[in-house]
């Protein structure tokens, strides 16, 4: 068992594909990712925008508009939310819309009601967001304005003082914002442990060429493997245990080099990061035991079924988050089933909460799949020995 | 002719790779366009937002409130317990939590009385924070005007609330600044962005392989030996790699436009060719670069991982996956430097086209121009080598 | 052409990996018709010398000519002419045997009709019909051994260079194989043969050639070659017991060259002379020694490499 467990580490350690896969592959993309996440976390907060306002007479016999559309363009206040510039009419508002210099204009009709007009290539550059942010700034203005003229309608006595707009305005009302999890939630978190699962996943390879080099049907190596003073499971169980031992390593030597240069939050639990990689690698060599025992399988199969299922960890931008969770929330049981979900959700439980029931469900379910991976392996691999002899 | 048909056969017979790279991950390109949200082109929607609400007061006016923030978003029920929170907030599954302690409506209307500040609202916000902002706008706006009702008008919980329900109707009308041609729909775009992966992933990896398999040594030497010239030999693989690229192409950018592309096809032909045309050049230049692959004779197993390393790298750089406008200024200043950058310029460009006209179409065809160049510059290092390899590998040592 | 030209013609030929002299100043002429063996040992530049003819090496000095033109990288004319069966199977394994045949034929031949015909024949002549559809992968090591030879025949060319066609293969393939390339030398082709197999080369070849260290050491017909070592017949006799007075008699005898008794069989080793085995036997006879068994069998092909080449093992650094 030694034996094979030895010769299992050296070919593999030789033969690069493993280490281009669970070491290489997550490390390139970590740098990549680290690039594009310095400014991911900035698009998630800003609503910025630059709107242009039409200064027209309609415009200045609004009531406080000037100065609602004055308070969200300081950009000294934490209420900034868009750089203004103003324009003497809606058709120079519009060619400077259509030259993409604002992307979007104000513009006042006669009964003082504002309207938004946004550009497309705005909304498809930046989404829904910083129009929508804009639209609900009026919106309350409007609501504000409406509260205030039903008042003055009823209580004339309050306009003259002001009390009418004030109450309104002074915000009596705040939010405090709270953190529920561990450790805040971080949007980028989730690419890179979807990574990891992905390597996770690619290593499954490296236990597949190890085991088929095992079997008698593989060609004259197995052959003689198969003909050796060593009962075959034992064999089986040693390049299993090498193939774990080696995308053990690799994909914790990719997690440290996460931490340490990507600076990923990984929560404050080493020992259950160390658990959770170990688990998904053991998942992942008895899931290549699997395929190793089917012959038609080939190493670019595995890399095809990983990156299929990558996709539902959300792995592929954005639009497969969404569809990812969209997936968990309509359908758990198949989010669950797959098992790159399962080690993604480790390290997300690992980071953000408090009890570890969560982090320990996904590791029971990494390790169920494991026994079911090897259980279905052993069937087949019992078949096969019999066919070949 | 018969070797390019031999070329041919050999591509089709990797079933594998074409299964995998083209077929499978193109369909999850257009599974993410699909789900991506898509409004109605023309007309603004504000996107609705996952919210929920923990009320603990159980006033009028915090049921109020809640109604309020309800409206126009999409409601999660989140129980009112710490993992449960923790799990909604972390997987952003609710944009924005809100909580009403107990006891607000009550302190709201005390403190309107005695015109002191009223208690505050406890808010749970995900990654998404910019959405949070927007609710708490939202909230805070609604939860003033109660304020200033309950402050002027004063009254029961009820009036204040129908007092403040009736200032609170009508919206801003936000319209779409009309241009004289009509945008692509965000799925589409989304989907052909995604594009950018499988087309580059299966068209270097079926020619790595397939040049991976003509190149093996005891094959090229019977090759050599015939009285087949050099120069057309390499027609044929050739026009082989241009083959490969167009079936890339056209079953990916077909299949886009079959699920998502109906209207588009209709209103905006010339967005859509332009969309077309950057996915081919982009599809031949990965070509170039599967042929460059073969040329340096990687094996099978090397073409398959630059293939998916390369492809998911060039997708991400080019602003395929996260948009462009995410990237911060230096890794922008490297994407440069990738064809898919290029691609994902005209891809948006077309997207979001005010008019068209030659003036808005040229800078685009442009940009196409310069991510075909990075084709060329492959395409010519790979003949240098070529070139270099055969000279050599006529030398190397042989039994 | 004239029929008596030299079909291959080389002179001179050097080829050097830096210091290596792989091939020194190699002279051959082969004629029409003949079935040329090119023997020697593994290292010996046998294959770089096929791989210089068909122009896949360059080379630092001499001449080749085939068919009486000077041959080139781009002598497609010459190339046209000539059919080539490498060591190692060369063929697509993404196609089936037909398609493989016809890949290659179609290198030589444009026209498909005619083609189809080529390929049909050479299917036909390495018995494969069975196996058209088959991909390589799944043919067994004979099979792919005859896919590998029809490759390099369909296109009917005046010179097949075969280098080791035969490695690895059962006797009942071996047999297909070689008294194919006697039908095609029948049918006038050129053939140059190489091999580890003496008695193939016997068999098929007109012409040997040995090869070692980048040389040709010797060559002629298989009876000239065997003519050229001192080694005559072996006699062996069986004897029982011998004592080592008679033995040493043995010995004195004019043209054995050694003797040795190896259980109860006296095993004696001649060089070439008109009565060896009288001479034995009547030692046998005047000492009363009875005997049983006697054979007496001329030099093998074997015996003369082994005495040109030398027994040292070869390939070790």
């Amino acid at each position: 068992m030694l034996a094979s467990l030895r010769a299992s580490v050296l070919s593999l350690a030789r033969d690069k594909a493993l280490l281009v896969w669970t070491l290489a592959f997550p490390i390139i993309m970590t740098l990549i990712f680290m690039g594009m996440f310095s400014g991911i976390q900035d698009a998630y907060t800003t609503v910025g925008s630059t709107l242009g306002v039409v200064r027209d007479k309609n415009y200045s016999a609004a009531m406080g508009l000037d100065e609602t559309i004055q308070a969200i363009s300081d950009p000294t206040s934490s209420d900034h939310i868009c750089n203004v510039t103003y324009y003497e009419s809606a058709a120079d508002a519009e060619a400077a819309a259509n030259a993409t210099e604002v992307d979007a204009y104000l513009t006042v009709d006669a009964e003082g009601a504002p309207q938004l007009h946004v550009t497309n290539a705005s909304l498809s550059e930046n989404g829904t967001l910083p129009t929508s942010v804009l639209a609900e700034i009026l919106d309350t203005y409007q609501h504000t304005r409406a509260a205030a003229e039903k008042v003055a309608a009823t209580r004339p006595e309050l306009l003259a003082t002001g009390e009418a707009i004030g109450a309104f305005t002074e915000s009596a009302v705040q939010t405090v914002r709270l953190t529920a999890t561990k450790n805040p939630p971080s949007p980028d978190a989730r690419y890179y442990y979807a990574l990891l699962a992905m390597a996770a996943g690619m290593g499954a390879t490296a236990a597949m060429v190890s085991v088929r080099r095992l079997l008698p049907t593989a060609g004259p190596l197995g052959a003689r493997q198969a003909l050796a003073a060593v009962p075959r499971w034992r064999m089986l169980v040693g390049a299993l245990l090498g193939a774990w031992l080696c995308e053990f390593a690799c994909l914790l030597v990719a997690a440290l080099f996460m931490w340490g240069v990507a600076g990923v939050s990984f929560g404050n639990d080493a020992s259950g990061v160390v658990v959770a990689l170990a688990a998904s690698s053991l998942m992942a060599c008895a899931a290549g035991t699997l395929c190793g025992t089917v012959t038609r399988m080939e190493t670019s199969m595995i890399s095809g079924i990983t990156c299929l299922l990558s996709l539902f960890t959300g792995l592929y931008g954005t639009a497969s988050q969404q569809l990812a969770d969209t997936i968990e929330t309509s359908v758990p049981a198949l989010a669950h089933a797959n098992p790159l979900w399962q080690t993604t959700n480790s390290f997300y439980a690992l980071l953000y909460y408090d009890t570890p029931d969560a982090f320990l469900e996904s590791v029971a379910a990494l390790l169920i799949m494991t026994l079911v991976f090897l259980a279905l392996a052993s069937f087949r691999l019992r078949r096969t020995s019999y066919d070949h002899l | 002719m018969t070797t390019f048909r031999t070329y041919l056969k050999i591509f089709l017979s990797h079933r594998v790779y074409i299964a995998i790279y083209l077929v499978m991950l193109s369909l999850v390109g257009v599974v993410i366009g699909l789900s991506a949200y898509s409004g109605n082109t023309g007309e603004f929607q504000v996107a609705p937002a996952n919210v929920a609400v923990i009320d603990r007061d159980g006033s009028e006016l915090s049921a109020a409130l809640a109604q309020h923030v309800l409206q126009g978003n999409n409601q999660v029920q989140v129980a009112d317990e710490k993992r449960a929170i923790q799990d909604a907030v972390a997987r952003d599954q609710v944009s924005y939590l809100l909580v009403i302690p107990e006891g607000w409506g009550e302190g709201l209307l005390d403190a309107a009385r005695q015109g002191t500040q009223a208690p505050d609202l406890e808010t749970y916000v995900s990654y998404y924070s910019s959405m949070g902002r927007l609710l708490d706008i939202e909230v805070t706006g609604y939860a003033d005007g109660l304020y200033g009702m309950a402050s002027t008008l004063g009254g029961s919980a009820e009036d204040v609330i129908d007092a403040t329900d009736a200032a609170w109707e009508g919206s801003t009308q936000v319209s779409m600044i009309e241009q004289a041609a009509s945008p692509l729909p965000t799925s589409i775009v989304t989907a052909a962005e995604f594009a950018s992966y499988p087309i580059f992933s299966s068209a270097m990896v079926c020619i790595a392989v397939l040049m991976s398999s003509v190149g093996r040594r005891p094959v090229r030497d019977r090759r050599l030996a015939s009285p087949e010239p050099g120069r057309v030999r390499n027609l044929a693989l050739f026009g082989a790699c241009v083959a490969i690229a167009l079936i890339a192409w056209a079953w990916n950018f077909g299949l886009e436009v079959a699920v998502l592309g109906g209207s588009a096809l209709a209103n905006s032909p010339v967005q859509l060719a332009l969309v077309g045309a950057a996915l081919l050049v982009y599809a031949l230049v990965s070509a170039s670069i599967g042929f460059l692959a073969g040329q340096l004779g990687v094996s099978e197993n090397a073409a398959n991982a630059l293939a998916n390393i390369l492809g998911m790298v060039m997708s991400f750089l080019g602003g395929a996956w996260t948009g462009l406008s995410l990237l911060p200024d230096e890794l922008l200043a490297v994407a440069h430097f990738t064809p898919a950058y290029w691609v994902t310029l005209v891809v948006e460009g077309a997207a979001g086209m005010g008019e068209v006209s030659t003036a808005t179409v040229l800078p685009l065809v442009g940009n196409l121009g310069i991510c075909a160049l990075f084709g060329v510059a492959a395409v010519l290092v790979g003949l240098a080598l070529g070139r270099d390899s055969v000279t050599g590998q006529r030398d190397s040592i042989a039994g | 052409m004239a029929s008596n030209e030299a079909v291959v013609r080389i002179r001179n030929l050097v080829k050097r990996y830096g210091e290596l002299v792989a091939v020194d100043h190699l002279s051959l002429d082969i004629a029409p018709g003949e079935v040329f063996g090119l023997l020697g040992p593994n290292g010996s530049g046998k294959t770089t010398t096929i791989n210089c003819i068909l122009q896949l090496l360059s080379y630092d000095h001499g001449e080749i000519e085939l068919f009486g033109q000077p041959m080139r990288p781009t002598s497609y004319q010459l190339k046209r002419r000539i059919g080539v069966v490498p060591q190692e199977v060369a063929v697509f394994d993404e196609l089936t045997v037909r398609e493989n045949v016809d890949s290659f034929c179609a290198l030589y031949v444009r026209d498909r009709a005619r083609r189809r015909e080529l390929v049909d024949a050479a299917i036909d002549f390495v018995g494969l019909q069975k196996f058209e559809d088959f991909r390589p992968k799944k043919l067994s090591g004979g099979l792919l051994r005859r896919l590998n030879i029809a490759c390099g025949i369909a296109h009917r060319p005046e010179l097949i260079i075969m280098d080791e066609p035969t490695v690895a293969v059962d006797p009942q393939s071996r047999e297909s194989i070689l008294s194919g390339i006697e039908r095609l030398n029948a049918e006038g082709t050129t053939v140059i043969y190489t091999s580890h197999y003496m008695e193939e080369v016997e068999r098929l070849c007109s012409r040997i050639m040995i090869m070692d260290h980048g040389r040709s050491v010797a060559s002629g017909t298989a009876d000239e070659l065997k003519g050229m070592i001192g080694t005559g017949e072996k006699v062996s006799v069986e004897v029982g017991e011998m004592d080592e007075a008679t033995l040493e008699r043995v010995r004195s005898l004019p043209h054995v060259r050694s003797a040795e008794v190896d259980a109860g069989m006296l095993r004696v080793q001649c060089a070439s002379g008109a009565h060896n085995l009288a001479d034995v036997l009547g030692v046998l006879a005047e000492n009363g020694l009875s005997y049983g068994r006697v054979l007496s069998e001329p030099p093998t092909l074997n015996d003369v490499f082994l005495e040109i080449t030398g027994r040292a093992l070869r390939d070790e650094a």
